[in-house]
């Protein structure tokens, strides 16, 4: 599902350069849920942003959902980060001005889909996170774990192939980071999603099928 | 996307108020000064409804003597005036001509509704001098003498008031004081205070120095005047030639000369001043809007950074990005724009300046809509444009 060979990615400014990742190969599998795991600067964020098109690698070849996408311009990128990815933040990125349903629809407003169509796709999303009868609250009207879960239906109303999680227990505590695990892994597990996801916390990496070691923007075993 | 647009307007309505506000003020005032400017033009492109070009005057200027000895100068000024070959038609006149401050009424009875009329005195040439085309009947000449009622002559516009539809040469016309007059012919246009101003009610009555000297009283001295129409091409020379002639006929008197065309350049001039500074303040609180525009939707964008981030990775194309930056600020100008629009049309529905027709308010507004579209369009485009650059990677960091 996933492809990285030899990716590097350097940040350059007038008198400095950084190596934030060197020599990645990552190969994911359809219906994978994998870790990312490293120290803070280890490149880890870095290596989410150039799977979820929202950054370009220095050096190297992604394929995605069997797409190689480097030399897609912003059109082409943006219709396949709508398409076959869902993303979910730590600090959730929900926009405060919009109810919780509207929030939940943003992804599937870039798509030709009727208002009512939408809105059913949403309240569906809702109810798989369990989240039905919060669908007019506002975000700051939500605990931090219902704002993730929140995100994880924004995640996944477009029915994405792969999902990318950036520390998404991170703000939570234990029991609400047990729960949004718990969704993730009935995501892979009832929908065949492929997830990646990044996080500090080794006994929830644990419970991923696979995780990645990165330090220094190097992947180690 | 356009419903969500609207969703965020209005959960934004308080921060969005402010812009609201910025744009109605600047409407209004487009609006006002859109009004005046396509009023004056609409005058402008409209005919004076009489010739001014070669036409000369004398301000008399006597001071108060005897009427008969007032009548009797006046008398040999017109033999003077007589001796010129090139002096074509001569008149006295106490018509505000390109005066646009003066006016000079008496008010009429419609139906019990009384109406004022601006009013001239004025002598048997007047119409040659000025090259007035008559619509109906005739000007006034020696006829009139003897006639039980004074006659006048009407413009189109008391016409159109007291005798709508009808001819109304031979209709009798009473002012408040109970006075009868009797129409004898109708003129069109005469828009006697200059180019821009106005259509307006216009009644002339006749003074010539062959009838009693009773229609002095209605001549005041300071703005009594003699028209005269020259040939083509005269000169300075003779303009002198003529001023020191009356001079040594009325000694006593304060004589001026002046050409119409030049008091016509003048009274537009002085008309102009009033919407000049309109435009300039308009000027002023556009360039002010603008910029409290920009910085408005400039800050809006510059907080909204990590939600426009989260969009790219949602799904938005740079294009998506510019097309909601801009929406929502015309959305917004289109909201400020309808609150402005409810008092503008106010003024034709409700009459306020019955003399402006509502063609013009909408053409006016017409043009202000155009004009605050443009300028928010502007104003949106360079924070649009910085939006769509933001990198989402970034941009999600940006909490």
């Amino acid at each position: 599902m996933i492809q990285l060979s030899s990716i590097e990615k350097v940040y350059r400014t007038d008198s400095i350069e950084t190596l934030a990742l060197t020599g990645v190969n990552l190969d994911v599998a359809r219906g994978e849920f994998l870790s990312v795991m490293g120290p803070s600067g280890s490149g880890k964020s870095t290596l989410l942003n150039i799977i979820g098109l929202l950054d370009s690698p220095t050096s190297g070849n992604i394929v995605l959902a069997g797409e190689k996408v480097a030399s897609y311009h912003d059109r082409k990128l943006a219709h396949i980060r709508n398409q076959k990815i869902g993303f979910v933040f730590q600090s959730y990125h929900l926009v405060n001005d919009l109810s919780v349903v509207d929030n939940v629809e943003i992804p599937l407003i870039y798509r030709s889909m009727s208002g009512k169509e939408r809105r059913q796709r949403a309240l569906a999303a809702l109810e798989k996170v369990g989240l039905s009868a919060r669908t007019k609250h506002f975000p700051s009207q939500l605990s931090g774990g219902q704002r993730q879960r929140v995100a994880i239906a924004r995640a996944i109303v477009g029915e994405p192939e792969i999902i990318l999680a950036d520390e998404p227990t991170g703000n939570l505590d234990s029991v609400m980071g047990q729960e949004i695990l718990a969704i993730l892994k009935s995501l892979v597990k009832d929908m065949g999603t492929t997830i990646v996801m990044v996080t500090h916390d080794e006994p929830i990496a644990l419970e991923t099928d696979r995780i990645v070691r990165l330090f220094d923007g190097s992947q180690v075993n | 996307m356009i419903k969500q647009m609207f969703l965020m307007i209005w959960n934004r309505k308080r921060q969005n108020a402010l812009m609201m506000i910025g744009v109605f003020i600047s409407f209004f005032s487009l609006f006002l000064v859109f009004t005046t400017m396509i009023y004056m033009l609409s005058n402008y492109l409209k005919p004076l409804g009489f010739e001014y070009e070669n036409v000369w005057y004398i301000n008399p200027g006597w001071s108060m003597e005897e009427k008969d000895d007032i009548l009797e100068t006046l008398r040999q000024v017109e033999y003077a005036l007589d001796t010129y070959p090139e002096i074509e038609s001569y008149s006295f006149s106490n018509t505000f001509l390109f005066i646009p401050a003066a006016t000079n009424s008496r008010t009429y009875l419609r139906d019990g509704r009384e109406v004022n009329i601006n009013q001239g005195t004025v002598g048997d040439e007047f119409d040659d001098v000025l090259n007035i085309q008559m619509l109906a009947g005739r000007w006034f000449d020696e006829r009139d003498n003897a006639r039980a009622r004074p006659p006048v002559v009407i413009n189109d516009q008391v016409r159109d008031e007291f005798f709508p539809g009808k001819n109304p040469v031979g209709e009798i016309m009473v002012n408040k004081d109970g006075e009868e007059v009797t129409v004898i012919g109708l003129i069109g246009e005469f828009r006697n205070s200059g180019d821009f101003t106005g259509s307006k009610q216009m009644m002339f009555h006749r003074g010539t120095t062959s009838m009693p000297s009773d229609w002095l009283d209605q001549m005041d001295g300071m703005f009594s005047r003699i028209l005269f129409r020259v040939k083509p091409g005269s000169t300075r020379e003779l303009e002198q030639r003529i001023q020191v002639h009356i001079n040594n006929i009325a000694k006593d008197w304060k004589v001026k000369m002046g050409r119409l065309d030049e008091a016509r350049e003048s009274a537009n001039n002085q008309t102009m001043v009033l919407p000049i500074i309109m435009a300039i303040i308009c000027g002023f609180l556009i360039i002010n809007v603008a910029l409290g525009l920009f910085g408005v939707i400039w800050y809006n964008t510059k907080r909204r950074t990590s939600e426009i981030g989260l969009r790219r990775a949602l799904g938005s194309t740079i294009t998506y990005v510019q097309r909601q930056i801009t929406g929502e600020a015309m959305v917004l100008a289109t909201f400020g724009m309808i609150i402005g629009l409810f008092f503008a049309l106010q003024f034709p529905l409700l009459g306020v300046m019955g003399f402006i027709s509502s063609q013009i308010y909408l053409s006016a507004a017409l043009l202000s809509v155009v004009i605050i579209y443009a300028i928010t369009f502007l104003c949106a485009l360079y924070p649009s444009s910085q939006a769509s650059r933001i990198e989402p990677a970034i941009a999600l960091h940006n909490e």
